[in-house]
């Protein structure tokens, strides 16, 4: 039996049919198009379906698309404005934080995720916060970088 | 003339170390190594890459060179 | 190659052309493409690790009305024995094909045994069930040693060692034997004051990249069937389909997606020929996923390996013989990457004599695939390895000993050829006089370093670059870029062109709209199609400067072009790019610029890497305090992504060094197939990876670029294993080093 479900999702309701087995991540990539969010393992363990789902950083492979009732959630296609970049993506483009980019939607949202929570994180900090998003390409190195310039600049913006 | 150093593995096929070819690219080397070390065959000299003067030509088939030339066959390099 | 060049976009930090697309979603990769009318494949996969079928029934999924369609090894129209070796591959057609869907054999846990598909991911998966499959259970043989030993199981009937003095009578699961000699190896041993014999192994690793295999396919009978799969070489995808379902290539057109990663993992096929199969028979389109427990399973991983090392020097530091006899796993199907790591064991060394030995071993373990320098990690680990305790020995510094005996320029190479100008030892230099080295040793802390030397190779690309009326432009290409290359693309054709980068647009075409290029691999793309890209750029030129002339009523000869306008040199008379191409029209119509190249003169790459370790002695747990990678780039078209292949290589070295391994069973189940348990490194396990360019120009390069890709994966396995060993006072011989090994280590030395 699919139920009925009916959400908010970067703003826009959304209304979906979906069987109770079905994650949040099969939903949005499968049923709504949204494939922004990625799958890496479909078990939690590489951040790369990161959405903030009433305002808290989850893994969208371990929600369930049911548990989306009444929900507001975001994910990296609400994280630009139209045609401007967060400064978060634009930090990712400047430091090269990005090779094949298939990490990348996951960790603009944990990102986004961790400056809300704290503003001024230490690269330590930062380090911490996101290792649940694996990146195999980087070595982790300029994600970090574009992370601390992208706190940095919203700190003088604010 | 050109001279071609066999690695230990194609030594075994060639019976010598290396050779000297008047051929000067790739096609009359074949022909001019078949002829002269039977158990060199195309069969096994075909899939190698061929080194000229420590550049790896990886593929060979219209590749000519000098007459002074070291030439070395080597197994093609895969992909990373 | 002119000296000292000034250039105007090389070498700078540009926006990467797909980067806005990739960091807000809109870019679509292998899973990311869905058809209308589209259904769902699944794999059944072996749950043994060597076994018989004894038989397959399909009977009761055909009779199912979920199941729209089924495939088998059956399927595959002409795999025939006399296409086992296609020239270019070690690897046969028919062990792809059997690799693919099992023939009457299964090989490895995982093993794809059919498929079904279904209306939705969900029944197809389900439908599995319905397949009745009996197996005889073999005894698996699961590393080196329990393989060449005189009473194991033969995986494969027909197979016999290649490469013996006498020709072998007997199968075997060793598929091949390698021998590679330089001067008098007992003479040079003899020769030596100081000997360093030990023997190494490392375990089955994956390249890990972190987007699963997955593929949307259309079979069309009336017209080029179409797979949409993240690979590094569409072409390659296309041959082998064609091949394995006995097509035309004009049959199939491949469109290669944005990529999540490859690594070498994504040079081959798995999924494709089953969905166009299941697509063919079901008329309908057809997507398929690996789930990331088959990516662990069932696709290619890195051979395991077991290295014995004999390193011999005089007291003054001069090594005086080096040997090596290595073991490489290939899996379920002969083909490991024991050549290149043969070849490129000792190439970091000028020695008078060396021997070495490699035997190519199959096991009840997934078919291995390429991994970033293939080969050459697993021998170069144990070769840095000894030669840092030989160092030790002679009590020189590891850097001055590597100065001592380093390659250079005429190094007269075990696979032949002499070196040409080589950045070994400018990287040694810069290596010495690094922050990071010139740093004292912090307490409690061991510091390692190693090289590492791969080739970098050439090979075919095809570029066609476009101009619009208004100077603008597309650079049509067809090397998948997986790390941004298109950057490098767009640079390099506007150094040429004397424009702006950003009015180029770099496209990855699929197999209709560009001619072959060989796969993304071997470190070639910046290489070779940036060749392509230069050379179709100056085919534009000329065609500019001919335009101009035409406008001008002077000869071609009479224009020059620089910086993006033509200048007639016998009198005033400017034209840009854009106005030349605004008067196309005119002057014979549009313009577009082709290279069609087979590039040689790939430059070999060579890196050092310094790493300092602090081992918590109760648990043995690890930590890297600080990494340093100096590599040799010939010149780094873009600095950035350049720094980025060094620290993404020497991070994946860093796993493979310290915790990365497959777990099997006593029975050959995979025990750790998820990132949860194959624990790949995270941002917090993690320092800052310092990283330092040293450009010694390729000469047969336009730019001078050497490939960067694959060397950096080499240098972290022993430099991290040396610093362990110093952090720890005990010699490590096996990798990873993880805790409960290193734990072992210091409790045995209490
Ligand atoms: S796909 Fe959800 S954590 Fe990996
Ligand atoms: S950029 Fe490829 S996984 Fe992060």
């Amino acid at each position: 039996m699919k139920s009925h479900i009916s959400t908010t999702i970067n703003g826009d309701s959304v209304e979906f049919l979906c069987e109770p087995s079905q994650t949040l991540l099969q939903v949005l990539r499968n049923d709504l198009g949204m494939t922004g969010t990625k799958e890496g393992c479909g078990s939690g363990d590489c951040g790369a379906c990161s959405v903030i789902f009433d305002g808290e950083l989850v893994c969208a492979c371990l929600v369930l698309g049911v548990e989306a009732q009444g929900a507001a959630i975001e994910t990296v296609e609400g994280v630009a404005a139209h045609d401007q970049l967060h400064v978060i993506q634009e930090k990712f483009l400047e430091h090269a934080a990005l090779q094949c980019g298939i990490c990348t939607p996951g960790l603009i949202v944990s990102t986004k995720a961790l400056l809300e929570e704290n503003p001024s994180p230490t690269e330590a900090e930062a380090r911490y916060f996101l290792a649940g998003n694996l990146c195999r390409c980087t070595g982790y190195d300029k994600i970090i970088k574009a992370v601390m310039d992208a706190a940095a600049t919203m700190r003088q913006g604010a | 003339m050109a001279r071609v150093y066999f690695n230990a593995s194609l030594e075994k096929h060639a019976g010598c170390v290396s050779v000297a070819v008047a051929a000067q690219n790739y096609r009359a080397l074949l022909e001019e190594l078949t002829q002269k070390l039977p158990q060199l065959t195309q069969e096994v000299l075909m899939p190698l890459a061929l080194v000229i003067d420590g550049e790896i030509v990886q593929e060979p088939f219209l590749a000519d060179f000098s007459a002074e030339a070291e030439l070395h066959f080597i197994e093609k390099i895969a992909a990373g | 190659m002119s000296e000292a060049r000034e250039f105007k976009h090389i070498g700078q930090r540009t926006i990467r052309p797909d980067g806005f697309d990739k960091v807000t979603g809109k870019a679509n990769y292998g899973a990311d493409l869905s058809l209308p009318g589209m259904i769902w494949g699944a794999i059944l996969r072996s749950p043994h690790a060597h076994a018989n079928i004894k038989k397959l029934d399909v009977s009761r999924a055909e009779a199912s009305p979920d199941v729209l369609a089924i495939a088998t090894f059956e399927d595959f129209p002409s795999v025939n024995a006399a296409a086992q070796r296609d020239g270019t591959h070690r690897e046969g057609m028919m062990d792809t094909a059997c690799n693919i869907l099992a023939n009457q054999k299964v090989l490895y846990h995982g093993h794809a045994v059919a498929a079904i598909a279904a209306r939705s991911q969900a029944a197809a998966i389900a439908a599995l069930d319905l397949i009745d499959v009996e197996y005889e259970v073999l005894t698996p043989v699961l590393n080196i040693d329990d393989a060449i030993s005189a009473t194991a199981p033969i995986l494969h009937e027909t197979m016999m060692t290649q490469g013996l003095a006498e020709p072998a009578t007997e199968a075997s699961n060793v598929s091949a034997r390698m021998e590679l000699k330089k001067g008098d190896i007992e003479a040079g041993f003899a020769a030596a004051d100081v000997i360093v014999e030990r023997a190494y192994d490392t375990p089955t690793v994956h390249q890990g990249y972190i987007e699963p295999h997955a593929t949307t396919v259309v079979f069309n009978d009336n017209g080029p069937s179409m797979i949409w799969c993240p690979t590094q070489g569409h072409f390659d995808v296309r041959a082998r389909v064609a091949q394995l379902l006995n097509l035309e290539l004009g049959q199939i057109k491949v469109v290669a997606s944005e990529i999540g990663g490859g690594f070498g993992g994504k040079t081959t096929v798995y999924l494709e020929p089953v969905a166009l199969i299941l697509s063919k028979k079901s008329g309908r389109p057809v997507k398929m996923e690996m789930s990331r427990g088959d990516v662990f399973r069932a696709s290619g991983p890195a051979s395991a390996s077991q290295s014995r090392i004999k390193v011999g020097a005089k007291m003054d530091g001069t090594i005086t013989a080096m040997q090596a006899t290595l073991h490489y796993e290939a899996g379920a199907f002969q083909g490991s990457p024991m050549g290149p790591g043969c070849m490129t064991v000792f190439t970091p060394y000028d020695v008078e004599n060396l021997y070495v030995e490699g035997f190519d071993v199959v096991v009840n373990k997934p078919k291995v695939a390429a991994y970033r320098a293939p080969g050459a990690p697993q021998s170069e680990f144990a070769a840095e390895m000894a030669v840092n305790e030989l160092a030790k020995k002679i009590g020189m510094d590891p850097i001055e000993f590597r100065l001592k005996n380093a390659a250079k320029e005429g190094t007269q190479t075990i696979y032949g050829p002499k070196l040409k100008v080589v950045g070994l030892e400018a990287c040694l230099e810069a290596a010495k006089s690094s922050p990071h080295y010139t740093a004292p040793i912090p307490e409690n802390v061991g510091r390692g370093l190693a090289a590492g030397f791969w080739f970098n190779i050439g090979g075919q690309s095809s570029v066609i670059i476009n101009l619009n009326p208004d100077g603008t432009g597309t650079i049509i290409e067809g090397s998948p870029d997986i790390g941004g290359s298109r950057a490098s693309m767009q640079m390099m054709a506007a150094e040429i062109l004397g424009v702006a980068p950003s009015s180029l647009n770099p496209i990855v075409a699929d197999t209709e709209h560009v001619a072959y290029n060989q796969t993304t691999g071997g470190s070639r793309t910046t290489f070779a199609t940036g060749m392509a890209v230069v050379e179709a750029a100056e085919d534009i030129v000329e065609q500019l400067k001919a335009r101009a002339a035409a406008m001008w009523n002077v000869t071609a000869e009479q224009v020059d072009f620089k910086d993006g306008v033509a200048q007639n040199l016998s009198g005033e008379d400017q034209l840009t790019l854009a106005e030349i191409c605004a008067s196309a029209e005119k002057t014979g119509g549009q313009i577009s610029g082709r290279a069609n190249i087979n590039a040689r003169g790939a430059g070999p790459s060579f890196a050092v890497h310094i790493c300092d370790i602090k081992v918590d002695k109760e648990t043995g747990k690890t930590d890297v305090v600080r990494y340093t990678a100096i590599q040799d780039a010939g010149k780094a078209i873009h600095p950035s992504y350049v720094e980025g292949q060094f620290q993404g290589g020497a991070v994946q070295g860093i796993g493979w060094a310290l915790n990365e391994e497959y777990v099997y069973s006593k029975d050959g189940i995979m025990e750790n197939a998820g990132f949860l348990d194959y624990r790949i490194p995270l941002a917090s396990d993690l320092p800052e990876i310092e990283a330092i360019i040293v450009e010694v120009p390729n000469s047969f390069h336009p730019f001078g670029v050497r490939g960067v890709g694959e060397t950096g994966i080499i240098p972290p396995l022993a430099a991290v294993g040396t610093a362990v060993a110093e952090a720890i006072g005990q010699p490590i011989s096996s990798l990873p080093c993880s805790p409960p090994k290193i734990l072992k280590l210091l409790m045995a030395a209490r």
